[in-house]
């Protein structure tokens, strides 16, 4: 059973032409903002891209043979790498990073929606640097081959084995009939959210420029901004509930909401992912809240201002910073420990374990502590009445193993090579992982990652593509059995 | 349906006489040692337990009253009643010697310095060591039959006592079938009580054999290691004694006694293919190794002690004392390089192996965790693959499986809640993380800036409180306490379907 390279090289052509077309944008900024040097590296790393995407292109012929699932791993895995390490190149090419380790960890960062930085100084970079690197965030939010499949539909491909190997969540639900409708459909609201979000920005007094970066940032659930204190250096209330309101539903379900618009409002009301979702938020922005003002004297309001844009912050993988949470209560410290663990709803654009999985295992320890005490009891577990197999189970406790697994090796390979305490490597694992982007102790929010070692630096950048995947479409390609199923 | 109370308090009763006989030791200590203040102290509480217990084993005796035979059965849910019961009165009644001898600031910090031996953890509230003799003794003996009490519940008591069969000790511990090892589980009970008094007697002619100990210290270091407990005589802990022979020992011993004891039974009876098929007890080795050899090079890189020797003293023995829960303390490890907390803290959650005085998730389900993400690769590449999970050799049922990841998720859920809960006092994530695990894994020593001889008289008293109910939960594994706030298990007959 052979891997259909074909197929795999066809679309890596799709995906390079498509980079390359991408590139334009930032040219096109480089103009408006006369930064010429930029403007050289855009157009021309942007022009030979696409040159090569469509030599490839059209030195490879279509392939006849269907996508299996290990295609579609391995198609996956290949182009984010892919992507990633082509868009580093203007990076190094402007000089305005230039080591490649860290440009490929800023671009790797972009696309996975991290929104963590190797940069010391944000505000010398130019503007166009600087937006390309947001823009990654927008791209990869919905998914790099999601967009693909939405732009060429007749791609041949198994969308399907795609989408799902790219998809954040354990599932994926497909809305429509076509691969291709879905993932359009998807895109749409995608740019739905993306105007809307930039028009309130502007209303606050944004210029278009720094309205549209923000808000890439936001929807794509990434978290870079154009200034060293991120959002609080606006210090404006509207612009913080603006954009915690667009973290927030971009950190729940795409689908959900195609639900909205089709069936209605109590679409909302059904979904139990949703309701645990901002129930998580809103207890944990309350403890927060609680934590600062009764526990140690801080003015009530000002907190809940803080706790609010965090925790929505950090619960859907965002990662924007207003005030240095390192700072803070130990307790409330701990609580946002805890969000790296729960990330955003499944299906949408935020990264970590997802709320459906912790979920699942709320309901799956409180089945298993009935069927202690009760033995002879049949428990089955329910999800918005429908009955979740023991075979989902144990995939999302293996899941939640894995993830714990990866974070620990990840931290301590950290720890060792950066000196770094237990908290805060593990924490950084757990950052780069979840896709949130911070760390806690000396690698927080006022922190970066400039000081980590070459190699550390690679291997976050795998970590942030890993944890992006969910897993398995990275570590499968360790994995000897992939390469050789028939072995056993 | 209620509970079997009678027969609950009748239990109770007895535990209540065990315990007072036991105070004899420290009563003998404390005597020959002329501890006057610490004397009636031991006496009040030995006469408090021996008069409740004889009363209640004298009043509720079924033979005077005629009560058949099956009302003197135990279901289920009365067993885990009477465990958490009896557990939470003999820390009560074990709090009263320290309370009346004035070494604890409040009754609280008793309670806990009590909690804490019952479990094994070997945590202390006390800024110094506990002055008196008298005192230390009963706290090892507490340690000691906390050691034993521990297998008595888990492997013993519960099914001997007539519960649902041996459902309940065997559900979650994949490996050797308990039933086959005798027919009888009070036989079982025999074979595993020489094998721990075996073990502690050794240990003790070991420990005496050493110009630097004294009969007393020599027996009061066996109860604390043999417990796995990790009781300090002295406040600088083990490193007083500055002999590598002493620290052999205790290491090797609580090695043993972290070990699973059905082993011992195989070797006692020359089962030899029990024990060559055993997967537990190779892991347990490699991941003993692979933590020692990890810690070593680490100590050895940064120069931390002259020579390699010195690295490798000191790398295992605090690997031995994470891995099997003891919670020794040999140097000051908050200077060692960070990797090796980190290698603290995986020995923290992993802890010793099945069926044994140590705590923590246990190898066991570690491995079996291990081959469940392993075959989570396998379902990727075939998604419709059937493959059991197996561990030497033996196919380890769906049910078994499910119920060590969902045991496994619900101690690290618990670990996280409870480091919330501890975080509250503001001493910083590492210590609230790790002095969590530690208490329930019945470990006593925690990471971070405070140090390895941090007590837990840092704490706040309500923290305190909590950190005692934790050692609980964690000993008796979880579900014992939680089921404590369940409806149903007040009123089953109400149990409803939906979760």
């Amino acid at each position: 059973m052979d891997l259909n390279y074909r197929a795999i090289t066809r679309t890596l052509g799709d995906i390079l032409t498509i980079t390359g077309l991408l590139m334009l944008l930032p040219f096109v900024v480089a103009v408006v903002y006369h930064e010429p040097v930029c403007m050289r590296v855009f157009l021309s790393v942007g022009i030979f891209t696409t040159a090569v995407g469509i030599a490839v292109l059209s030195a490879v012929r279509e392939s006849a043979m269907e996508m299996r699932m290990r295609d579609g791993f391995l198609m996956v895995a290949i182009s984010w790498l892919l992507v990633s390490a082509v868009s580093a190149v203007p990076f190094v090419l402007t000089g305005a990073i230039p080591h490649y380790a860290d440009a490929f960890f800023e671009s790797c960062s972009g696309y996975t929606t991290t929104g963590a930085t190797i940069l010391t100084d944000i505000e010398v970079m130019p503007r166009s640097i600087l937006f390309w690197r947001s823009f990654a965030h927008w791209i990869g939010g919905m998914g790099i081959l999601v967009f693909t499949i939405a732009l060429l539909p007749e791609m041949g491909i198994g969308g399907q084995n795609i989408a799902r190997a790219e998809t954040p969540g354990p599932v994926f639900s497909k809305i429509s009939a076509r691969m291709s409708d879905t993932a359009r459909f998807l895109y749409l609201m995608y740019a739905g959210y993306t105007v809307a979000e930039t028009i309130l920005l502007m209303l606050g007094g944004m210029n278009f420029y720094e309205a549209i970066v923000n808000t890439f940032g936001t929807v794509g659930t990434g978290g870079f901004s154009i200034w060293n204190d991120s959002i609080a250096h606006y210090d404006s209330l509207y612009v913080e509930s603006v954009i915690t309101v667009f973290m927030l539903l971009s950190g729940a379900s795409f689908n959900l909401f195609f639900l909205v618009v089709t069936t209605g409002l109590k679409a909302f009301l059904q979904d139990s992912e949703f309701k645990l979702y901002l129930l998580i938020y809103g207890l944990s922005t309350l403890l927060i809240t609680c934590g600062m003002s009764v526990g140690h004297g801080a003015d009530f309001w000002a907190s809940l201002r803080i706790s609010s844009f965090q925790v929505a912050s950090l619960l859907t993988t965002s990662g924007f910073a207003t005030s240095n949470y390192v700072m803070w209560p130990t307790f409330c410290q701990m609580i946002l420990l805890l969000l790296f663990f729960v990330g955003g709803c499944s299906g949408s654009t935020s990264s970590g374990v997802k709320v459906i999985r912790v979920l699942v295992l709320i309901k799956a320890l409180r089945a298993n502590v009935r069927s202690k005490l009760h033995p002879n009891a049949l428990t089955n577990i329910r999800v918005d009445n429908r009955i979740i197999p023991t075979e989902t189970i144990s995939t999302i406790t293996s899941y939640l193993f894995l993830y714990l697994g990866v974070m620990f090796l990840v931290g301590s390979t950290l720890t060792i090579l950066n000196g770094l305490n237990m908290i805060d490597g593990l924490s950084t694992a757990a950052t780069c992982l979840g896709n949130v982007g911070p760390a806690f102790g000396v690698m927080g929010p006022a922190a970066n990652f400039s000081g980590l070692s070459v190699f550390s630096k690679y291997l976050l950048s795998l970590t942030m593509i890993t944890g992006r995947l969910e897993l398995y479409t990275i570590m499968l390609l360790f994995s000897r059995r992939f390469w050789n199923p028939y072995r056993y | 349906m209620g509970f079997n109370l009678r027969m609950i308090a009748r239990v109770i009763s007895i535990l209540l006489l065990i315990t007072g006989a036991s105070m004899v030791f420290p009563l003998v200590t404390a005597a020959y040692y002329h501890e006057t203040s610490v004397y009636p102290s031991i006496v009040t509480a030995m006469l408090i337990s021996l008069f409740l217990g004889l009363c209640g084993y004298i009043m509720l005796d079924e033979r005077h009253r005629g009560i058949s035979r099956k009302k003197s059965t135990l279901k289920t849910r009365d067993c885990y009643l009477l465990v958490f019961m009896a557990w939470i009165i003999c820390s009560l009644i074990g709090a009263v010697p320290y309370y009346l001898s004035d070494q604890t600031a409040s009754f609280l910090d008793a309670f806990f310095e009590s909690v804490s031996g019952y479990t094994t953890t070997g945590a202390t509230v006390l800024v110094d060591s506990l002055l008196y003799k008298g005192l230390l003794m009963w706290k090892a003996m507490t340690h000691w039959l906390g050691g034993m009490g521990i297998l008595v519940f888990m492997i013993i008591l519960l099914p001997s006592l007539g519960v649902g069969g041996q459902k309940l000790a065997t559900t979650e511990a994949p490996g050797p079938d308990l039933t086959k090892l005798a027919p009888r589980v009070q036989d079982i009970a025999k074979l595993l009580y020489f094998v721990y008094l075996s073990l502690s007697v050794l240990e003790f002619l070991f420990l005496v054999a050493s110009p630097q100990m004294s009969p007393f210290e020599a027996l009061i270091n066996t109860m604390g290691s043999i417990s796995t407990s990790g009781l300090f005589l002295h406040p600088s802990g083990i490193s007083y004694y500055h002999s590598a022979y002493i620290e052999m020992v205790l290491s090797i011993f609580s090695l043993l006694s972290a070990t699973n004891y059905v082993l011992f039974i195989s070797l006692l009876k020359r089962d030899w293919d029990n024990l060559k098929k055993n997967l537990e007890i190779k892991v347990y080795a490699t991941v003993l190794v692979i933590t020692t050899a990890v810690v070593t090079i680490s100590l050895a890189v940064s120069n931390i002690y002259p020579t390699f020797t010195d690295c490798l003293r000191h790398g295992f023995f605090q690997a031995v004392a994470f891995i099997t829960t003891t919670g020794y303390v040999l140097d000051d490890y908050v200077h060692w390089p960070p990797i090796c907390a980190m290698v603290f803290l995986f020995l923290l959650i992993v802890g010793g192996c099945g069926s044994s005085t140590a705590g923590g998730l246990k190898m066991v389900r570690f491995i079996v965790i291990f081959k469940l993400v392993a075959r989570s690769f396998k379902k990727n590449v075939h998604p419709n693959l059937v493959s059991p999970i197996k561990a030497g050799g033996q196919i380890i049922s769906v049910r078994a499986t499910s119920a060590i990841t969902t045991f496994t998720v619900l101690y690290l859920f618990t670990a996280l809640g409870s480091a919330l809960i501890i975080s509250m006092d503001g001493m910083g994530l590492e210590v609230s993380m790790t002095s969590a695990l530690s208490l329930m894994s019945t470990t006593g020593i925690y990471l971070g800036t405070v140090g390895a001889y941090g007590t837990f008289a840092l704490f706040s008293a309500p923290i305190r409180l909590f950190m005692a109910f934790l050692m609980i939960v964690g000993r008796l594994e979880m579900y014992t306490v939680f089921f404590l706030f369940m409806p149903s298990f007040w009123n089953p007959d109400k149990a409803g379907t939906r979760l």
